[in-house]
Order: structure tokens, then C-alpha cells, then sequence
């Protein structure tokens, strides 16, 4: 449940990006990109973890902004957040759905040295090594998943959509929802055996 | 000990551990569930271990987003120029509608175009069938002279059968049919042609009958029928005007054309209405150009 200080600050924001988005519509387009500028580190995120590569998690996040600009006026209120990621989501689906269709384009390996993820501040190498090695076994075991349980898992324990929020995004019951995570964290935790250990203690 | 454990786990249900974790479990769910995990140290690390999963999930590094998704103004007119003016819930209603209306004349075009085409296919056959091969017949089946003195009986019905006057005569007077009317076809009939001369006449047959002579060719020809002769006359109402032309099923067909023709062009009209409102406000707004 969220604290009362963050449900203000939800509050706020969305406030200001109503304000920002009816800038917008009247044609101003620096109002339309500080909508980008507050949301597009999100909407990476969120489309980085539905599809595992750089350049085509950034096109899709394009394309997205690039949709809600076109269709600014087909907003109906509510959370420009929420609005920004049902349209990545299904941006993402698609690109996955086409991978399915065409299965001879892997996603780049995951062993890729080029990115590290950052160091806290105080965390040790020992520490920093461990998170570095169960972010990749991770990458991989999610990556293993059929993309519908692994978009419902990404929602769910990611950015924090529940239940009726994904059936809704996603075009299916509830009970599918719920079904997909549960077999989806299943599959996971047996993918992820030969690394247990990263995950106990 | 640990593999008695291990035995008694696999017969436990893990999704009840997953749904427990997911909180998406009923109050008799819960307490089994409870009990498992309590009970069993298998179950008890898979409820752990999920939520370790679930936890590193979350807190999976992301690599910094490689570019900023800022539009440009090159993207934004771009953006624009792709976006109607109005584009909206009544612009969308309006194309739905346009696409009904013009998907529905193009149907009505399309039922109404197969049905002039099999019409027309079906008279022609007609057309030949009579020409070809009921022509005697229908000469011989034809009501004798007395039962039927006026051709008007006949043509009213819709029949093409030939007054007795004028079989008396197809009987009678090879030489008329050789010269037929200016106009009708020039297909006749072989037992037309190989009738007996003219002398040879029934009796029955009065003289003012067969004066003159009436050209029978249009019966059992294709094309124009010309029934010039003062025999026909008499069947003004059935026959078209002062030439004397038959044309009582030929009526009918034009009553069926004309019936389709204002179909076809309402259907048209449709089509046109339709493609109009579809297309029309999205060239003015090309034309208008970007919003500012």
C-alpha cells in the first residue's frame, strides 16, 4: 500500500502532466516534451525488462511517444503514466509477437560485457559481483519464459500494475492474469536452479 | 529424514505455495497452505525462494536509456501531418460510417450486377432454346384459326404462340418467308422453309387471311420482330405501336432492366457517398495543411 506522502506526489504529478498535456494539445510541443522528459527513464525501464535489447527496447519507447503524440487527444484523463505504458506495452507485445514469428533473430546475449549495472554507494565488489551475476541468470530465465507469463510477471513485481490493471492492458480475464504469474514464477524458480544460491540468503 | 521430506513434498502442490505468495488464495486455501508451508521445509524454501525472485526482478538493473525520446520539430510536423484535424471520436464515427455506407453500396453494386448478368444470360438462352428447337413444336401446338381469330390472345398471355392464320400460312407460303421484313433477322426456320406452297393451303384458311402475308420470321427469329401484316393489326395492344412490333416479353425484360438500372445507381450513389465521406475531410486537411 502506498504511503500517504507518495500517493500526494502521484497526485502532484499527475496534475502537472494534465496541465502539460493541455499545453500540449493547443500545439505547444516543449509541453508535450517535458511529458517525455518525466516519463521516458520509466518507460525504458519497464520496455527494457518486456524486450532485452537496447536499440529495440529505445524504438519502441520512440515509437510510443511518437503514438501519444498523434493521438494527444484521444487521452481521456486519468494517469499519463499509465496511458504512456499501456502504449509501450502493447508496442513491446507486438515486437514480441513478431519475434515469435520469426524466431531466427535471438536477442543479443546476455553476457554482454559492454553494460555493468551500478555500484551503490557503499556496496562491496563481493556484493556488486553477486547482484551483477543474478541480474544476468535472471535476464536468462526470464528471457526462457513464454512472453505472456513474462510480461504478467514484469507488470506485476516490477512496476507494480495489479491483477485487473494487467488483464486490462493485456486483453485477458483476470484469472488468466493470476494463472500466468503464479506458473510463470514456478517455471522461473526452476529455470533459475543451477543458481539457487544467487537467490538464498 | 531430508528424503522423507523430499517424498512427502512431491505430492504437494506448488501453485497453492505460488498462489499463497501471489496472495490469490481463499480462507480454507490459505490455512492448507499455511500448514504446508509450516509443516514442510521444501515448501517453506519455495515460498522463500519466490520471493528472493521476485524481489531481484524488481530490483533488476536496467542500462541507462541510450537516447533521449524528445521529439523534434521535424518529428512533431511529421507527427502532425499524419494526424487529422479533429481526429476524435466523431471523426472516427464519421469514417466508420463512410466505410458502411460505401462498403454497402459496393455489395448492392456488386448483387445487382451479378443479377443483370445471369438475367441476361438466362434470356439469351431462352432466346436460343426457342430459336433452336421449339419452334415446330410450338407451331404444331399452336390453337387452331377459329379457337383463336385475334393474335392478341395470345401475345396478351405473354406466349410467343403463333395464330393458326399464320401457321396457315408458314404452311402455305415458302416464297413470304423468303422475303422477310426489312430489319428482322434472317435465321428462319427449316420447317418454316419446308413448307408446301402456297396453293396447297388448308382450306380452312380464308383468303383475307393470308393478304398479305404475314412475315413469321420474327417467331422463330432472333433480333427485332417485325409482324407486319394486317393479321397482327388486330393486336395493337400487344404489339408496339403502328409498326407492329412484338414486344409484350420484351416489355417485361425492359420493366426488369429499368427496375436494376435505378438499383444499380443508388447503389452507386451509395458507394460514392460513402467513399466521399471517408476521404473528402482528409484531403481538405492535407490540403489546409499542419496544425500550428
Amino acid at each position: 500500500m502506498k504511503s500517504d506522502e507518495s500517493s500526494r506526489a502521484d497526485a502532484l504529478g499527475q496534475g502537472v502532466d494534465m496541465a502539460l498535456v493541455e499545453e500540449a494539445l493547443r500545439g505547444r510541443l516543449d509541453a508535450f516534451n517535458q511529458i517525455v522528459a518525466r516519463h521516458q527513464d520509466h518507460l525504458y525501464a519497464l520496455v527494457y525488462r518486456l524486450v532485452p535489447d537496447r536499440d529495440q527496447a529505445a524504438d519502441v519507447v520512440q515509437e510510443a511517444f511518437f503514438s501519444a503524440y498523434k493521438n494527444l487527444a484521444s487521452f481521456r484523463g486519468g494517469s499519463v503514466r499509465s496511458w504512456l505504458g499501456r502504449i509501450a506495452i502493447n508496442g513491446a507485445m507486438d515486437l514480441q509477437r513478431a519475434r515469435r514469428r520469426r524466431p531466427s533473430q535471438p536477442y543479443p546475449d546476455f553476457e554482454d560485457e559492454t553494460w555493468q549495472p551500478p555500484a551503490g554507494r557503499d556496496e562491496e565488489p563481493e556484493a556488486k559481483a553477486l547482484n551483477v551475476e543474478r541480474s544476468r541468470a535472471l535476464a536468462r530465465a526470464l528471457d526462457g519464459l513464454p512472453f505472456e507469463q513474462r510480461n504478467c510477471i514484469v507488470l506485476f513485481d516490477v512496476d507494480g500494475y495489479d491483477y485487473a490493471e494487467i488483464a486490462e492492458i493485456m486483453h485477458v480475464e483476470v484469472g488468466t492474469v493470476k494463472s500466468r504469474i503464479h506458473r510463470g514464477r514456478l517455471a522461473l524458480r526452476s529455470a533459475l536452479a543451477p543458481d539457487r544460491e544467487l537467490f538464498r540468503g | 529424514m531430508d528424503r522423507t521430506a523430499s517424498a512427502a513434498h512431491a505430492a504437494h502442490d506448488e501453485l497453492l505455495i505460488a498462489r499463497l505468495f501471489g496472495g490469490d488464495v481463499g480462507n480454507s486455501e490459505r490455512e492448507h497452505a499455511a500448514e504446508l508451508t509450516a509443516a514442510c521445509p521444501d515448501c517453506a524454501a519455495l515460498f522463500a525462494e519466490l520471493g528472493s525472485i521476485a524481489g531481484a526482478t524488481a530490483a533488476m538493473p536496467v542500462p541507462p536509456r541510450p537516447r533521449d525520446f524528445r521529439l523534434t520539430e521535424a518529428d512533431a510536423t511529421r507527427l502532425r501531418r499524419a494526424r487529422p484535424a479533429g481526429w476524435s471520436f466523431g471523426a472516427g464515427l464519421r469514417r466508420s460510417l463512410g466505410a458502411a455506407v460505401a462498403a454497402l453500396g459496393f455489395v448492392g453494386i456488386v448483387v445487382t450486377g451479378a443479377g443483370s448478368v445471369f438475367g441476361s444470360s438466362g434470356l439469351t438462352a431462352t432466346n436460343l432454346a426457342y430459336d433452336n428447337a421449339s419452334t415446330p413444336g410450338r407451331v404444331a401446338a399452336a390453337p387452331q384459326f377459329g379457337a383463336a381469330s385475334s393474335p392478341a390472345a395470345d401475345l396478351s398471355s405473354g406466349s410467343h404462340a403463333i395464330p393458326a392464320a399464320t401457321q396457315a400460312v408458314m404452311a402455305a407460303a415458302p416464297t413470304a418467308i423468303a422475303s422477310p421484313v426489312a430489319g428482322s433477322s434472317t435465321v428462319v426456320s427449316k420447317s418454316a422453309t419446308a413448307a408446301p406452297p402456297v396453293e396447297s393451303a388448308p382450306s380452312g384458311a380464308t383468303a383475307a387471311s393470308f393478304a398479305p402475308v404475314p412475315d413469321v420470321s420474327g417467331y422463330i427469329a432472333e433480333g427485332p420482330v417485325a409482324w407486319s401484316s394486317t393479321a397482327a393489326s388486330g393486336a395493337g395492344s400487344a404489339n408496339d405501336g403502328a409498326n407492329g412490333r412484338f414486344s409484350n416479353s420484351e416489355r417485361t425484360d425492359q420493366g426488369g432492366t429499368d427496375a436494376r438500372l435505378v438499383w444499380l445507381l443508388g447503389f452507386g450513389a451509395l458507394f460514392v457517398i460513402g467513399l466521399g465521406v471517408l476521404f473528402v475531410p482528409a484531403a481538405l486537411n492535407r490540403r489546409r495543411g499542419p496544425r500550428s
